[in-house]
């Protein structure tokens, strides 16, 4: 019987330890494609607008079932991503007068983000 | 990669030859013009000693369908004997994406080396586990980060000896780890390091 009872605390024991293994691995923030994205789309905005010094947009998705998402949708990041700094320039995104609300931002909203077409 | 492995010594030419054991010298005392004795050196396969090394070199990772370039420090300690070596290795990875973040990798996690396959050329492996750090470009300071685990593959070859145990090395690895939460859930990494070992 005492040997019954150990190896079912052995059990046990293992068992909690695999479940704190992978609520470990389940509770990372994660790197999302949209973060990653407006991150990329950030970076290649401040080297070709140095001018801008910080940029007043957010990566950042969290919130339950991801309530907060980044202002550049992967689309509009992709689009910076893709053009040349001459091209940004001539899009006046160097600029930050010439941006517009986030298109997904509900009033009031003060959320704004380069032009890209 | 380590000392301590089996060695063959071959005696000086001395006004007495070497023996081999003293019940050989009783019963076949070796005359004063006989060649060399080679005697096989062979350390106690039980003695485990200490096991440790630093390498530093440089990365080359492929990450989230991006590339990454950065350098390496990694430790390892633990211990070894005539035939293999194994510990717990620590590395840490830095650098940059060619996209522009900056990345980070820390892992920890159990390694092995067998014995030669060549002369002075040791493989070795392992495992670890880790995180998967990227830096925010849109608020500096923060980063995103993931979960990282894997395998690797090392090769090492003997450069240098350093006094009496040490020595330098080149090293080369390759890994694979799986990334939990990612665009991509697998990122490549293969470097080349030089190493010292006490």
């Amino acid at each position: 019987m005492t040997t019954v009872r150990k190896r079912a605390r052995r059990y046990l024991q293992r068992l909690a330890l695999a479940a704190a293994a992978l609520l470990v691995l389940m509770a990372d923030g994660g790197i999302s494609g949209d973060e990653l994205q407006c991150e990329l789309a950030v970076d290649h905005l401040l080297t070709c607008c140095p001018e801008l010094g910080t940029v007043g947009v957010s990566c950042v998705r969290s919130g339950c079932g991801g309530a907060m998402v980044p202002d550049l949708d992967e689309s509009r990041a992709d689009c910076l991503r893709s053009a040349s700094c001459e091209q940004l320039r001539a899009l006046g995104v160097c600029e930050v007068a010439t941006w517009e609300p986030r298109p997904s931002c509900l009033p009031p909203c003060m959320a704004k983000v380069p032009r890209c077409q | 990669m380590f000392a301590g492995e089996a060695s063959s010594v071959a005696a000086a030419p001395l006004p007495n030859a070497p023996v081999a054991s003293p019940a050989e010298a009783k019963s076949d005392p070796a005359p004063a013009d006989d060649p060399p004795v080679v005697v096989e050196v062979q350390p106690s396969p039980r003695r485990a000693r200490w096991f440790g090394t630093l390498r530093a070199g440089a990365a080359y990772r492929w990450a989230l369908r991006e590339s990454l370039v950065g350098g390496v420090f990694e430790g390892e300690l633990g211990a070894q004997d005539h035939r293999l070596a194994g510990g717990v290795r620590l590395r840490v990875e830095a650098g940059k994406m060619r996209a522009g973040l900056p990345y980070q990798v820390v892992t920890i996690g159990p390694s092995l080396w067998l014995p030669p396959i060549a002369d002075r050329l040791r493989v070795g492996m392992g495992l670890e586990a880790g995180a998967f750090l990227l830096s925010r470009r849109s608020d500096p300071g923060a980063v995103m980060w993931t979960v990282a685990w894997g395998g690797r593959l090392d090769a090492a070859v003997d450069l240098a000896r350093v006094g009496t145990t040490g020595g330098v090395y080149f090293a080369v690895n390759v890994a694979a780890q799986a990334l939990t939460a990612a665009p991509f859930p697998v990122t490549v990494v293969t470097g080349a390091a030089f190493g010292y070992r006490p």
